[in-house]
């Protein structure tokens, strides 16, 4: 009744200050489409790093508020995102997950000022840069270099068709051009078969045409999804070739898509899920709990990405913007380890080797 | 002749504490105005306090079973999907591939479902049939692995039918939901189609304008309306999971978009997805808002009507009033009143009729006015014409009285001279009682000496007939022996006489010169008593003096003694008279208070009491005509009051005696020296 009468009163009335605006950070993933899951992720993790500070009493008494907006991988969808994002004012934006959406996105945050923290862009040409986007993984080339290494050293490979997703050739040519030069300096060869990742693409012509070539081993550097399809069909017709796959694929849904197909291919990423350290273990949990399924490196960079976020801004002092707070202010919660980041915004990991064994990823360097 | 009248002009007048006056009009307008708004005011926070509650009520209550019939539509639906798949299972491996596939095509081409596959027992797509894709789509699926595929593993692992939360599709790998059905070795998996979820919405709620959302159980999205893109792309899972849903379906206050919804939340047992339905809580209510914009349409109708009807409503009363307020002026500058006019309100015509019976009383007093007016201008002149003799009358009488106070300034100077001539008669008269005084006490001294000379010169006569009869020793000695007698006496008389002479000389200077000096009140008054003694040696009165030998004074010792001999005659002329014995005490004491107490007190017969009062006023006597002048006791209240300073009273009976006590200080007051 109190309340009513309140509610009465107060009809009609300009509503008066209510509690403390929250301290917005946004989001920009592909959370629709076909690489949802890397988008998706990224979201979980973020969204954990957020309810973590949020329980510790938010930044300066502050709640944060994660906005959330979908880049769909589509570059007009983006820029009305990103503008989005601008328009309610967040303090940062956690993303873009994909080099693509990095390249249409940036100019424009770079305009309005905002910082960019990406978990995993790792395109070469934005290392180096002194920009507004800051990015948590090391570049294309110390994990094509390695992965160049491994397959020449190791598995003795020495031809090799790089299969590459032009939707996102940013990355993808990035990768490639990164391995060339190293598979092709240690006296390797490398064959480049570009596509365009769509529902109706005829998976099985360009798994024939690589065939043709008859290499060694066939370098996927395509999503998860794709690298599933392509598995399939490869193992349809040749059993035997050596498939192995940049960091995009290394999530569940290679294993949930790929079926046996996938079973012994080699990936690479610099997210170890062997790794012991308590901040993971303890992401990990929050995360199954929250999310029913476990995190890839695409969640735990967002997680370390946002809390750099939200780091930074707590440490900021007095007039100091976020993005000196954030290249001054390190080192960052990280969930394997505390991150910090270069003059440039960038930041170092060391990269790793998986195997699909028996359905599982398992890091073998 | 016009009556002082009150102003005609209205009285406009405004004193800071006053106040407000108001127009009637005015007054009416707000006091219609005030009940107009007043009781729709109260009306409408009843109705607003009564309807809100219910209202937000129906509503909450309403998006609870929206939630429901949605969860029921949607299991319904699902159901139905479920039947049609199932059917599919009684395909039997050993049909002819195009045969299977055709079944697969049309159960597809039914609507509702996006993809149906067969998987084998390696979990192989044996068979697949997709709607809107393209041969290359469907091809890539056939052959493909989805032995790790979620949904076809716990299908495999459960033995039953399994709905997929959102899951991402391996035809594509867009999110949509999935169902599995295991028959024999096979699982039969088939895709929502993504519009299926939305006409399931659609055709199930009644109203659209609001969130409506459907969650898995991982809190992610699966389908909506109204649904802003930063809710479709949350996860919901810690807002749902915050407390149990309750089975029958619960309201909690939800967030979309930043504002406030009463969200109906039902959890689907078959599907363990969570549907809600919301609607704006509070004011945001638009039937709230209806209600509300109805209150107010009706407040403010009401208030517009009674801004415009007022002055309608007002102008008969204020017309009628205002041709009374007209006559009444009119009556108040002296005019006679026409009739007043006649409105509709019956009080303000009885006001008119007694108003215009009030100017007939009005008129006839005006005219008795005027009649006992000229009465009293007539008076007035007679008045005037008396005031203007009585005027020169009292003039005249003012100027005589003039004159007599001349003359009795003149009298009043010729008496002052009298009064002068006669003190100056009375210190003459004490003159000469001291000169006879002194006379009087030189005649014995001189007297005998006198006679001792002469005794002498006649001894020596003697003596020298007796020589030439020759010089006996004899005769010698006896001679030496009357002469040195002789002699003796005659010395000594002399003597007594220069004393007296000095004593006089100390009395003349006092009385003569008034001047001041140190004294022994003793010896004054004993001197003063020698120059009295010839006046009471005749008398059979007797003097008694007692003062203390030490009391020394710096005053007047004249005028102090001029005070004794006034006092001390007075009781000799009056106290005793016709009496055969009497006696006067004069005593002395030094009072605590530094001052001296002199009584002078006879038994004589007393003063009358009628004269008791003004005995000290000039010219009061007993005597007049017989020898006093009633000015001695004056003389001595003045001498008292005047030179010595102090004060003096007098207490008397008759027959019993008369008792004056003059105080005077023992150092008089600085003076100028007396007369």
């Amino acid at each position: 009744m109190l309340r009513t009468a309140a509610l009465v009163l107060v009809l009609g009335l300009v509503s008066g200050c209510g509690p403390r605006e929250p301290v917005r950070v946004g989001f920009l993933g592909g959370l629709s489409g076909r690489v949802a899951d890397l988008g998706e992720s990224g979201r979980n993790g973020a969204q954990i790093a957020v309810e973590e500070v949020n329980r510790a009493g938010g930044i300066g008494g502050r709640q944060v508020e994660l906005i959330v907006r979908d880049d769909a991988q589509n570059p007009e969808k983006a820029i009305s995102a990103i503008n989005d994002l601008i328009g309610v004012r967040v303090e940062a934006i956690v993303g873009p997950m994909t080099s693509a959406m990095a390249e249409v996105v940036l100019p424009i945050a770079e305009k309005a000022n905002v910082v960019l923290v990406s978990p995993t862009v790792t395109a070469r040409h934005f290392f180096g840069r002194d920009d507004n986007l800051f990015l948590i993984m090391s570049s294309t080339r110390e994990e094509a270099a390695l992965s160049a290494e491994y397959h020449f050293a190791q598995s003795g490979v020495r031809r090799v068709v790089a299969i590459h997703d032009t939707k996102n050739r940013a990355y993808t040519e990035s990768w490639l051009r990164d391995f060339t030069v190293e598979f092709q300096g240690r006296g390797g060869d490398v064959v480049p078969i570009a596509f365009a990742s769509g529902p109706d693409v005829d998976i099985t012509a360009v798994v024939r045409g690589a065939l043709a070539r008859q290499p060694d081993a066939v370098l996927l550097i395509t999503s998860a999804l794709d690298a599933a399809r392509f598995a399939q069909r490869f193992r349809e017709i040749d059993t035997r070739v050596l498939l192995f796959a940049a960091q995009w694929a290394s999530t569940e849904r290679l294993i949930e898509l790929g079926g046996n197909a996938v079973e012994g291919m080699v990936l690479h990423s610099y997210f170890d899920r062997d790794s012991t350290a308590p901040g993971l273990r303890r992401l990990r949990q929050a995360y199954v709990q929250r999310f029913m399924r476990e995190p890839d490196f695409a969640g735990v960079a967002a997680y370390d990405a946002t809390h750099a976020v939200l780091d930074g801004l707590a440490r900021r002092q007095g007039e100091q913007s976020l993005r000196e707070a954030l290249l001054t202010g390190g080192p960052f919660t990280g969930a394997e380890d505390g991150l910090t980041f270069d003059r440039n915004g960038d930041s170092r990991r060391v990269p790793h080797i998986m195997v699909v064994r028996d359905g599982q990823f398992v890091t073998v360097r | 002749m016009s009556l002082p009248g009150p102003s005609t002009a209205p009285q406009t007048l405004h004193s800071p504490g006053a106040p407000r006056e108001w127009r009637l009009r005015s007054s009416l307008m707000v006091l219609l105005v005030i009940a107009t708004v007043g009781t729709f005011g109260l009306v409408g926070f009843g109705v607003l306090a009564y309807r809100v509650p219910i209202i937000l009520e129906q509503d909450r209550q309403h998006v609870r079973a929206e939630a429901i019939e949605l969860a029921h539509n949607f299991e319904q639906l699902i159901d139905a999907l479920e039947g049609r798949l199932a059917v599919l299972t009684a395909l039997s491996p050993e049909m002819p591939p195009a045969q299977i596939q055709r079944f697969l095509d049309v159960a597809v081409a039914e609507g509702g479902l996006k993809a149906i596959y067969v998987v084998g027992e390696q979990g192989r797509v044996v068979h697949a049939a997709a709607s809107e894709s393209t041969r290359n789509a469907w091809q890539n699926l056939l052959g493909a692995d989805l032995s790790r595929n979620p949904l076809y593993s716990s299908a495999r692992k459960l033995g039953r039918r399994v709905w997929s939360d959102r899951y991402l599709s391996p035809l594509n790998g867009e999110g949509t939901v999935g169902l599995a059905i295991p028959f024999g070795d096979h699982v039969l998996l088939g895709e929502l189609a993504p519009n299926f979820a939305h006409d399931a919405i659609r055709n199930s709620t009644e109203q659209l304008d609001y969130p409506v959302l459907v969650v898995d159980r991982a809190g992610e999205y699966v389908v909506g309306q109204n649904v802003a893109e930063g809710d479709r792309l949350r996860n919901w899972a810690a807002d749902l999971r915050a407390a149990p849903i309750k089975p029958e379906g619960e309201i909690r206050e939800m967030s979309f978009a930043g504002a406030p919804y009463d969200t109906g939340i039902v959890l689907s047992h078959k599907l363990e997805w969570i549907f809600m339905v919301a609607n704006p809580a509070g004011h945001a209510n638009p039937r709230v808002r209806v209600t509300f914009l109805m209150v107010l349409f009706g407040f403010v109708t009401s208030l517009l009507l009674a801004v415009v009807l007022a002055p309608f409503w007002a102008s008969p009363m204020t017309g009628a009033l205002s041709d009374l307020i007209a006559q009444t002026r009119a009556l108040t500058s002296g005019k006679v009143g026409r009739k007043v006019m006649r409105g509709p309100i019956q009080e303000f015509n009885q006001l008119a009729a007694d108003m215009e019976s009030m100017a007939e009383a009005i008129r006839q007093r005006q005219t008795e006015l005027e009649r006992s007016e000229e009465r009293l201008v007539q008076t007035l002149q007679t008045l005037q014409s008396l005031n203007v003799e009585l005027e020169s009358r009292v003039e005249q009488r003012t100027v005589d009285l003039a004159r007599a106070n001349r003359e009795l300034s003149a009298a009043m100077e010729t008496l002052k001279m009298a009064q002068g001539e006669l003190v100056r008669s009375e210190k003459l008269a004490a003159l000469g009682n001291l000169v006879g005084g002194v006379a009087h006490e030189l005649n014995t001294p001189i007297g005998n000496g006198v006679m001792a000379v002469s005794t002498v010169y006649d001894h020596v006569r003697e003596y020298r007939r007796r020589m030439e009869s020759g010089l006996w020793r004899p005769t010698l000695e006896a001679f030496v022996d009357r002469v040195e007698r002789g002699s003796e006496i005659a010395v000594r008389n002399l003597q007594r006489a220069n004393e007296l002479l000095a004593s006089f000389k100390q009395v003349a200077i006092d009385q003569a010169s008034a001047q001041r000096r140190q004294f022994m009140l003793s010896e004054v008054v004993d001197e003063i008593l020698l120059t009295l003694q010839p006046t009471f040696k005749r008398t059979p009165f007797k003097l008694r003096c007692r003062i203390p030998g030490d009391l020394t004074m710096d005053s007047y010792p004249g005028p102090l003694g001029q005070v004794l001999t006034n006092l001390l005659t007075n009781s000799l002329h009056h106290g005793f008279e016709g009496r055969a014995s009497g006696q006067v005490d004069i005593t002395a004491e030094r009072q605590d208070d530094g001052r001296v107490c002199l009584e002078v007190t006879d038994d004589g017969m007393g003063i009358a009491p009628d004269m008791l009062d003004r005995i000290f006023d000039p010219f009061v006597t007993s005597k007049l005509g017989r020898g006093g002048n009633g000015l001695g006791l004056h003389i001595v209240w003045n001498t008292v009051t005047g030179v010595l300073g102090g004060t003096i009273s007098v207490d008397s009976k008759p027959d019993r005696g008369t008792r004056f006590r003059i105080i005077v200080p023992v150092v008089a007051p600085s003076q100028l020296s007396a007369d």
